[in-house]
């Protein structure tokens, strides 16, 4: 027998709504209804979306760090506490992609952070999108005009340019530094402590290339080379440090206001330069090939730490690596010294910067407090006998606790009294790139340097408009 | 007219009360479908369509909704970024790039994965194991992958160097990334080597669907092993060939995580595809909006290559 619904006064009144009940239907209904206004008035009550933004705990500052200073920084969140009676609450970012993670959150017009990590030659390129605080009145009222105090006087502080306004401050110091093993020059018939002198002494970069042909030789099938590099990704940085040692520079910063310079790395001190590599790779063959393909400093430290390559040019910590025994081989052997020089020594600097987003949360001012505070001399000297990052004051070298912990303390300061602009521009990652692209086919030869980096030159200029 | 209760309704009011009841179901079905179809539009289409408006503005725009949909950037807007294109001698050469590495990627793929099927195919004991093994590199994540690969082709330490030269096939080691051959090739192999499984169990597949009969036939005229798989396997196999080929074309136009951590896209751009060098445009110097008009160029090639599948894929079935 069918049933017939029409025959059962209960679902007829239950299908039809009468006499106030709820339908089946009528319940899905409300309930989707329901979790539709529900999940819109959660996100409207979300912190994201109140007016004006700020921290929700305006007691606590947002500081991104890079991992390799987190330990520091949180010792040194008690020191800020203390004065301004602020929590901290760290992120650690990781070096190689703090950019991407940062640029992610500034080009959306917000920042979860009140105190940014950079490296320096990315402050200009941020600056000019007007994602940075301008700090230029708040240094000027900290520090006055007195850079004097500063290793390398206001060097450090020249990459946080943009149209002459600063962007950003240093937290370290330190430019690329040449590093030898000793034992290995000693074993070839070589003068050990002649490369200590080599950056006083205009076209000791010939004698260089002499020592490192010595160095280059096969023993109980072990390769050895004289001079090892990365020279894929970071070939630009090698090569703006040989044209400044022949007297030249990338681009030419010398009007303030002008934030990205002219193009002049194509000219005769930069040409010199990359033939001065391509003769070191192809004519005097000291470089281990394979440099080309290395990216960052992890690369070449292996054959240097392995007592395989005589010579490298790198950052400063690598000398207290290679003191280490459990990570060196020639832990006692090695030495470093400013570079060598061609008309003079050179390096690149680019130190560790922190800057202010211009949407911090918690305000510019909360936020400068904790920079003040990460430029104390306290706080420097705390970094300094740490022994890993090169404080920014002069005076503290002086300091014995520093001097113990810092063996290369001496020679990053004479390092910086030789040039060492890196030329940063707000568009730096792209010409970088480009004269990258030409340093790789100069080094492949299959173009001239002079044809490569005209090339570059007008890539670059084209690009800018 | 009053309603008597429990009478029947009229045929008018029942067809009133269907019309009704299927307005209700649809409206109930849209409700729920609601949530899914905000987050498509969410996720998927509203993100295409700013990033296309990005791609016809000018240099210097940030990608806020603020800044895209600004009136001032509006009305500036153009082909400007895409006439770019036509002169950018490295996007030029990264298509070219790309053709090469997804013809590499294509052959060498299908070659070794025609071989492993019909291996799978053949064996009767342990193909479960065997298909564990082929399928290994597919749940390797594509950094490690390049990373891996990287220290294979290693010019100071590599394995390959390691093995050549005690073969006698090297005196010196060898910088296989450090010219562009080299370097093309070692990226298509790493590439290939993670696309392999998916592959392979797709021929499989089509393997298993050739009739028995087939080959008893082949068998009863004399033929051999390799005649039967020329003249059985292979036109038996061609729907599915082509499938998988042009699937592999396709997915070659997505690669990115192996490149950038073997080569970066060097040495001097030799390794550099369009889909890498729209990120770089982008990610790395900030160009967004001529990196969105690279990035829709490149949706469109491959939107060409899924057409292609389609009329592919329709004519296997058929």
């Amino acid at each position: 027998m069918r049933f017939d619904r029409s025959r059962d006064p209960l679902l007829e009144r239950v299908s039809q709504g009468e006499g106030g009940g709820l339908t089946r239907r009528e319940l899905l209904r409300r309930s989707a209804l329901f979790s539709a206004v529900s999940g819109l008035a959660l996100m409207g009550c979300s912190p994201q979306g109140q007016e004006g933004g700020g921290s929700q705990n305006s007691r606590n500052l947002n500081v991104a760090v890079f991992s390799h200073f987190e330990e520091l920084d949180r010792r040194l969140a008690r020191r800020y506490k203390s004065s301004t009676e602020k929590g901290v609450k760290f992120e650690a970012l990781v070096a190689d992609n703090h950019r991407d993670k940062i640029i992610g959150s500034l080009r959306a017009g917000s920042s979860p952070w009140d105190v940014i990590p950079l490296w320096s030659f990315l402050t200009p390129e941020m600056a000019s999108r007007g994602w940075l605080a301008d700090l230029t009145d708040r240094i000027e009222e900290e520090f006055g005009s007195d850079f004097e105090q500063f290793v390398g006087g206001d060097a450090a502080f020249q990459n946080g340019l943009y149209e002459g306004r600063r962007y950003g401050v240093p937290v370290d110091v330190g430019g690329t530094i040449l590093h030898w093993n000793k034992d290995l020059l000693e074993k070839r018939g070589l003068d050990p402590e002649a490369p200590a002198s080599w950056h006083e002494t205009a076209g000791s970069n010939e004698e260089f290339v002499r020592y490192a042909k010595e160095l280059t030789f096969k023993e109980g099938g072990v390769q050895h080379w004289g001079f090892s590099d990365n020279w894929r990704e970071q070939a630009a940085i090698t090569f703006n440090t040989f044209i400044q040692m022949f007297g030249g520079q990338c681009m030419d910063l010398s009007d303030e206001q002008d934030a990205y310079g002219e193009v002049t790395f194509h000219e005769g001190p930069g040409v010199e330069a990359l033939q001065f590599m391509v003769d070191l790779l192809h004519t005097h063959q000291v470089v281990d090939p394979a440099s080309v393909t290395y990216d960052w400093v992890f690369d070449i430290t292996p054959g240097y730490l392995d007592g395989r390559v005589g010579f490298i040019s790198t950052w400063p910590f690598v000398a207290a690596l290679a003191e280490d025994p459990e990570q060196s081989k020639i832990a006692g052997a090695a030495a470093h010294a400013p570079n060598f020089a061609a008309v003079t020594s050179a390096t690149s600097q680019d130190p560790h910067y922190i800057a202010i987003p211009e949407s911090a949360p918690g305000g510019v001012d909360a936020a400068w407090e904790y920079v003040r505070t990460r430029l104390s001399v306290p706080v420097q000297r705390e970094q300094g006998e740490e022994g890993a990052w090169a404080p920014i004051y002069k005076d503290l070298y002086q300091e014995p606790a520093v001097r113990e912990a810092f063996i290369q303390a001496d020679v990053i300061v004479k390092s910086l009294e030789y040039p060492s602009s890196l030329s940063v521009t707000p568009d730096y990652m792209e010409w970088r790139s480009t004269l990258n692209t030409a340093i790789s086919q100069a080094l492949s030869q299959d173009k001239t340097p002079q044809e490569a980096l005209n090339e570059a030159a007008e890539q670059v200029k084209a690009s800018r408009g | 007219m009053k309603t008597v209760p429990g009478a029947r309704p009229s045929g008018r009011r029942r067809t009133r009360e269907k019309s009704a009841h299927r307005r209700s179901e649809r409206r109930h079905a849209l409700l729920f479908l609601a949530p899914a179809g905000l987050l498509l539009i969410a996720v998927f289409l509203l993100p295409t369509l700013v990033t296309f408006v990005i791609s016809l503005e000018p240099e210097g725009v940030n990608p806020t909704p603020s800044e895209v949909f600004a009136p001032e950037n509006l009305s500036q807007s153009g082909l400007q970024n895409y006439e770019r294109s036509l002169n950018d001698s490295v996007w030029l050469s990264s298509m070219r790039t790309t053709v090469i590495f997804g013809a590499g990627m294509t052959v060498l793929g299908l070659l070794v994965s025609l071989a492993l099927a019909v291996l799978i195919n053949r064996v009767a004991r342990g193909r479960a194991v065997l298909l564990a093994l082929v399928l290994v590199p597919w749940a390797v994540p594509p950094v490690v992958s390049g990373t891996t690969w990287g220290l294979v082709v290693h010019g100071d330490i590599g394995t390959l160097n390691g093995v050549l030269e005690a073969a006698g096939l090297i005196d010196t080691y060898q910088v296989w990334l450090g010219e562009p051959l080299g370097a093309l090739t070692a990226v298509i192999v790493a590439t290939t080597w993670r696309w392999i499984p998916l592959m392979t169990l797709l021929l499989l597949a089509g393997l298993q669907q050739l009739e028995r009969e087939s080959y008893e036939a082949a068998s009863v005229d004399g033929a051999n092993s390799w005649q039967q798989f020329t003249h059985v396997t292979l036109p038996g196999l061609r729907p599915m060939l082509l499938t998988t080929g042009v699937l592999s074309l396709i997915w070659s136009t997505k690669v990115f995580d192996e490149i950038w951590v073997l080569t970066g896209g060097g040495p001097a751009h030799g390794t550099t595809v369009m889909n890498l060098w729209a990120y770089q445009q982008a990610f790395e110097f900030l160009r967004f909006g001529y990196g969105a008009a690279l990035a829709y160029q490149l949706a469109l090639a491959t939107g060409v290559l899924a057409v292609l599948y389609f009329l592919v894929a329709r004519r296997a079935d058929q």
